[in-house]
């Protein structure tokens, strides 16, 4: 059994398992770097056709395919969606997370923690549908920015909860006994001390948080309406939004469409990418 | 505050003033919590009470899905296709994504070169964060076309296996579905899957070196120590793949048919809400219908995430790891 032939089995046994790992490990992320190459290509066809500044300035016009026109309030609508998601989550989330990490090991922070838990991997078709049925179908009557802000927020909440949860936990137990050691009071500790400690770690799960926001779709189905002619900022009322665009465009039959949705792609592609890079820098640091 | 509360909410060590001052500006952050979930339970109950009424448990069981305009007498809704179909891309996803999953993580922990590791780790995370809808643009434009002749093959030499057994129409199916949902979940189940390989002392490895173990070797019995977080990755896939809307809407086909056959185009609740929530209105039970089917989804997705998150917790305590 211990001949050397049993030795090369094995051997060859470690050269086939650690090949296979590797080339399924390949094929998971394949899929990504296609998709980068395709959307970088159709998208810089798109946008160079019809010109880098009218396509981020001009409305749509879908059905003329000599000039498409662009993807301007859509792409206003994105960034207003995102501002208003990342003030109003976070605003939510901070405390939530300040409880689960400093009364850690009592009921209510495991409650609260399950709660955020539960809520990250929701169907954000079903967040959507309920901010419908609230605001939409009971409170203003019609579709809105500010309910698309709300099913934005509620998805993107409990993913901040968790990471700020997480980050706050790792400020070292000296800060908050030096603090105690002056006298301060609980809250100004936390807010004074520990937040400030842990921001790079609160601020990665914000702009994760936030790469999320501007690229979510099925929470925008049947909240923010879809409408794509003219800058507004009006909350109350319909409004559009890039991956929204994108999702409706690429199923019109219509070549000025398509290309419109394929260039969208690429902008929000590249702010996704932007975010992340800047998310990847601040773990870096923080790990040097 | 009051001792009862106290008791209830776990919060033994309050004893100042100002620690119960703490407690009582932090409770509605997480009280705001509790009113999302209860609030989306409220919703989805009330308005599913008129199709419920009207068909009873017909409406999970059915297959016809007759909307009728001005006729309410004569619409009639049954979710079984579309439930049927969630279940099977889900699982078609979660079978490959488990591989790939597996493999993903392990390559990151055990196999990539110090200097590649950051880039390949920069790229999963990119893969999780890259929206849905441009996956859905890619299975659009690239891979249901593509997939159409490998199926169409599979369909023509394997047709006596009921999973092929109807030659396709299109590259717009169940398969080309299940595919685009195991390349988005992948990452996430990868995720977890690293992060309780890399919590393995490093002790374990170099035993396993001392008494000879191949590479290979070694990664087995370190694998089989994190197969409960394999289980809770591959669970927390399963949620994301049943959930996921715009994705699966553009290559799923919406054809409304029970069918083993992969070849064949399908529909899910969530694609099926996507494209009908917005002619809904013009018919009398078809949004409550619709409201069913979230329902149906929620409660799978709420099953198998809380079947996940305790998995994963009795694991922690087993392993001996504190988690506050």
């Amino acid at each position: 059994m211990r001949g050397p032939r049993r030795m090369l089995a094995r051997k060859m046994w470690n050269y086939a398992g650690l090949a296979v790992l590797v080339t399924l490990a390949g094929l998971a992320v394949a899929p990504l770097l296609h998709i980068l190459y395709l959307v970088a290509l159709k998208g810089g066809e798109a946008i160079a056709r019809i010109g880098l500044r009218r396509f981020l300035t001009e409305s749509p016009h879908p059905f003329d395919p000599s000039d498409p026109g662009g993807i301007g309030p859509a792409l206003l609508g994105t960034l207003e969606l995102a501002a208003l998601t990342a003030a109003g989550a976070t605003l939510i989330a901070l405390p939530a997370a300040v409880l689960i990490s400093e009364l850690r090991g009592s009921r209510l922070s495991r409650a609260t923690l399950l709660l955020a838990l539960t809520l990250v991997e929701f169907p954000t078709i079903l967040v959507g549908l309920t901010v419908y049925a609230v605001l939409v179908d009971h409170l203003v009557g019609r579709y809105n920015m500010l309910a698309g802000a709300a099913a934005l927020a509620i998805v993107v909440l409990p993913y901040l909860v968790v990471q700020a949860s997480e980050a706050l936990r790792q400020v070292p137990e000296g800060v908050r006994e030096a603090a105690y050691s002056m006298g301060a009071p609980r809250t100004t500790t936390v807010y004074a001390l520990i937040a400030p400690a842990a921001r790079r770690g609160i601020l990665v799960g914000l702009l994760i948080g936030l790469a999320r926001a501007a690229g979510e779709t099925a929470p925008l189905l049947f909240t923010i309406g879809g409408a794509y002619e003219g800058y507004h900022l009006c909350l109350l009322r319909e409004g559009g939004a890039v991956p929204l665009m994108i999702y409706q465009f690429i199923q019109m039959p219509y070549q000025a469409a398509r290309e419109l949705a394929w260039g969208a792609a690429l902008v929000l592609m590249l702010i996704v990418v932007t975010v992340m890079v800047a998310a990847r820098l601040i773990v870096r640091e923080v790990r040097m | 505050m009051d001792r009862r509360l106290q008791r209830i909410l776990g919060l033994g060590g309050l004893r100042s003033k100002d620690d119960e001052r703490f407690v009582l500006l932090h409770l509605p952050a997480s009280l705001l919590l509790l009113l999302v979930i209860l609030s989306m339970l409220a919703v989805f109950t009330a308005y599913s009470i008129p199709i419920l009424r009207r068909e009873g448990l017909h409406v999970f069981t059915d297959s016809a899905w007759q909307a009728v305009e001005g006729a309410p007498s004569r619409e009639w809704y049954g979710l079984a296709p579309a439930i049927f179909g969630s279940l099977y891309t889900s699982v078609i996803a979660v079978l490959l994504a488990a591989p790939l999953a597996v493999s993903l993580a392990v390559v990151l922990e055990e196999l990539t070169p110090p200097r590649l590791r950051g880039a390949l780790a920069m790229l999963t995370d990119l893969m999780a964060a890259t929206p849905t809808i441009i996956y859905g643009l890619w299975g659009l434009a690239y891979l249901a076309p593509h997939m159409y002749p490998v199926l169409a093959w599979l369909s023509r030499h394997l047709s006596w296996l009921p999973f092929f057994s109807k030659h396709p129409v299109s590259g717009y199916t169940i398969a080309t579905a299940g595919v685009l949902l195991a390349v988005m979940s992948t990452p996430y189940a990868a995720a977890v899957i690293r992060e309780s390989y890399s919590m393995i002392p490093y002790s374990i490895r170099e035993a396993a070196y001392a008494i000879g173990a191949t590479r290979f070797e070694a990664i087995r019995i370190l694998l089989g120590m994190v197969k409960p977080s394999i289980v809770a990755g591959l669970a927390l896939a399963f949620a994301r793949a049943i959930g996921e809307t715009v994705a699966v809407s553009l290559v799923v086909g919406n054809g409304y048919t029970i069918t083993p056959s992969v070849t064949d185009s399908g529909v899910t609740v969530s694609s099926l809400i996507a494209s009908q929530f917005g002619n809904a209105g013009f018919y009398h039970y078809m949004t409550s219908a619709l409201f069913v089917g979230g329902l149906v989804i929620f409660a799978i997705g709420l099953a198998v995430n809380l079947a996940a998150v305790w998995y994963m917790r009795k694991w922690e305590e087993g392993m001996g790891i504190a988690r506050a």
